[in-house]
């Protein structure tokens, strides 16, 4: 811990060893965020560099008073954010969708990066959506603050996102029945 | 397929997903913080012009670095004698113009540094995104890339799959405790394992690695919508828990870093010190300073939260008048009697001004001694008003002391004014006769700014300002008599828009 905090003391220094150190002990956990967030591989560099330049110019006003590795996480959330929010504005999905279908576990086979870009294929809104509420567990209500929406619209996206996802599971299964 | 289900499948694989970037991210980062040390080099000259000129503005005021030691210019005691007394005022002058003229360059030497200053932040700004787009671009194709990359990469690392083991044992078992254990072996965070689950305060710090926790549990506490919006206690305490900055940084680029908007003042202008830029006849009068009205568009640029670089272009009309001038009409006016810093008007030609100290010479009216060698005394008293009209150019920093709903700001600065509009009147008894043009104002001259800014937002984009600002000319007159240091003061109100 003592060495987290001399590490980051020296990144406020702006010493470039300590930088390069806070690179290499968190841009696995960043770049896995910005994989998840960002629509290729490409854009999710671009977006790391920008998450990195972020942390390093606002290193200064951390004070030591929460999880540093929370505080980087969601400056790299943040850095996405802008970047697509600036991109799109995606048309109101006023329809809910809702519907239940029997459970099959064996969906669950499915390959991490098939997933990935099942979920980096997903329209900005839906994807980051998508990405808040489930896998980083943010609220309707957050969700819509940092995007900039409507409570409704957030979760409209969100259904959206998960029908398109299942679509998407369903036709692997399907593809892969027929090939079977 | 059930929601449940579908975002437990993604969870599992993707909550605690990590994978290793290629070099050439660092490489980009290092090489775009090395330009960036090189532009923030410059943050401090900012700094440096900012406070010249504030400092400047004070001492100006203070010091009064331009009256001459001669007190009130001596009394001419004769008509004819005006002409070699005004040479005398002239050398004397001259140095005194020395001096303005000193500043003159002075003020524009700072102008130049700081568009120079600008010019260059304005470059690395632009340059320092490129190299990155350009190093990340030449990449090849993205998707291709990714899916193969994706998965070759994920194994090489081993944790994504590592956490797969873990996090499906987590989540088969009811027992959140379990789940936790888990999540934490792949993240050790020794302190946080005895923690309970959710309804204990926890401090802030610890708030957010119980969340990183959680997440891979999520699944089974979750039904869908109700526990999302009914937020946990330990979600808010993660809001709080996070640098206030970084809350504000979503709201930041909303906002862009331009703003612009009309402002209109009432300008109070006059001279300190006893003189006359006129002639040095007037030295002694009072002056009446006049309220006009300044009106024109600010632009300004955020340079940072607190620091924003103002300008734009106000017109604005000077103006004061010089009490209890007493002038007549003369035939030989013309052969040189005239005031030296006027050029008369043609209906004009005729007016010699009088020094109302001087009985001998020029009677006042009503006096026994004059009614007896003239008759009637020609003699009138008035007021003599001067006018100016300019375009001003500021360049001022904005310092934001107070940045809420009401902010406060102290502002800084100098402004350049390019004459437009010059005229002298005589009045009289309620009559105006246009006398002249004065040749001694200087086609450009320089202020230096101080003043208070309060602003109200109507919403982030708009806000309504006051602003009080004290400007202290440099170099008005090349050539006045005794000490005249114009100075105004304005109360400019106006609208800002963000854009």
């Amino acid at each position: 811990m003592s060495n987290l905090v001399e590490l980051i003391n020296n990144c406020k220094k702006g010493n470039r060893q300590a930088q390069e150190q806070l690179y290499r002990d968190y841009s696995r956990i960043l770049f896995g965020i910005c994989l998840k967030y960002s629509r290729n591989k490409t854009e999710a560099e671009d977006n790391l560099h920008d998450s990195f330049m972020t942390i390093y110019s606002k290193i200064e006003q951390f004070k030591h008073q929460g999880s540093f590795e929370g505080w980087i996480k969601r400056i790299t959330v943040n850095t996405v954010l802008q970047k697509y929010r600036k991109e799109e504005t995606l048309t109101l999905v006023t329809d809910n969708i809702e519907d239940e279908m029997p459970e099959d576990s064996g969906y669950l086979n499915l390959d991490l990066a098939t997933l990935l870009s099942y979920v980096q294929e997903l329209p900005n809104k839906y994807r980051l959506t998508f990405n808040l509420y489930v896998l980083d567990g943010y609220s309707h209500k957050e969700i819509s603050e940092m995007l900039g929406t409507s409570l409704g619209t957030s979760k409209s996206n969100l259904a959206r996102a998960r029908m398109i996802l299942k679509e998407k599971i369903e036709a692997n299964k399907a593809g892969i029945i027929m090939e079977g | 397929m059930s929601e449940n289900n579908l975002d437990k499948l993604f969870q599992e694989k993707l909550a605690n997903f990590q994978e290793i970037p290629d070099e050439k991210v660092w490489n980009s980062i290092a090489t775009s913080l090395d330009n960036k040390k090189r532009s923030r080099k410059l943050i401090p000259l900012w700094w440096k012009v900012g406070g010249a000129a504030a400092i400047l503005a004070i001492l100006f005021f203070a010091i009064d670095p331009f009256s001459t030691s001669e007190s009130a210019t001596p009394v001419i005691t004769d008509v004819e004698n005006n002409t070699p007394s005004t040479k005398d005022d002239n050398i004397l002058e001259e140095s005194s113009i020395e001096a303005t003229s000193i500043t003159g360059n002075e003020g524009k030497t700072l102008e130049e540094n700081k568009i120079e200053a600008s010019d260059q932040t304005a470059r690395d700004k632009i340059t320092d995104p490129l190299p990155n787009k350009g190093s990340i671009a030449a990449e090849g194709n993205p998707k291709q890339d990714n899916s193969g990359k994706g998965q070759k990469n994920a194994i090489p690392t081993h944790t994504a799959s590592k956490e797969l083991v873990t996090n499906a044992s987590g989540t088969k078992s009811p027992d959140n405790n379990a789940g936790q254990d888990s999540a934490n072996s792949v993240y050790p965070k020794p302190k946080e394992d005895t923690l309970p689950s959710k309804e204990l305060p926890i401090p802030a710090e610890e708030a957010i690695v119980h969340q990183e926790n959680n997440n891979a549990n999520k699944p089974i506490e979750k039904t869908p919508e109700v526990t999302s919006e009914d937020l946990p206690s330990n979600k808010k305490s993660i809001l709080e828990a996070i640098e206030e900055n970084e809350v504000v940084e979503v709201k930041q680029t909303q906002n862009g870093k331009w703003s612009a908007g009309p402002s209109i003042a009432p300008v109070y202008f006059n001279g300190m010190g006893e003189g006359s830029p006129i002639n040095s006849i007037l030295a002694s009068n009072s002056k009446t300073g006049s309220v006009t009205m300044s009106y024109g568009i600010t632009v300004a640029y955020e340079i940072s939260k607190k620091l924003s670089l103002r300008s734009g272009i106000h017109k604005v009309d000077y103006g004061y008048d010089t009490n209890d001038v007493s002038f007549t009409s003369s035939f030989n006016a013309s052969t040189g009697n005239q005031i030296s810093n006027i050029d008369y008007s043609n209906d004009s030609q005729s007016i010699i001004l009088n020094n109302p100290n001087n009985e001998n010479v020029i009677p006042k009216p009503g006096s026994v001694f004059a009614m007896d060698v003239t008759g009637k005394n020609p003699t009138r008293l008035g007021t003599m008003g001067q006018q100016m009209g300019y375009l001003e150019v500021p360049l001022e920093l904005n310092y934001a002391l107070l940045s809420r709903k009401f902010g406060v700001n102290i502002i800084g600065g100098v402004s350049s004014l390019f004459l437009t509009d010059n005229s002298v009147v005589l009045e009289s008894s309620g009559q105006t006769t246009e006398f002249g043009e004065a040749n001694n104002i200087n086609s450009v001259n320089f202020s230096t700014n101080l003043g208070l800014g309060l602003d109200y937002k109507f919403t982030p984009k708009l806000k309504f300002n006051v602003e009080p600002v004290f400007k202290y000319q440099l170099n008005t007159f090349s050539n006045t008599s005794g000490n005249f240091n114009p100075y105004s003061l304005g109360v400019y109100s106006g609208f800002t828009f963000k854009f």
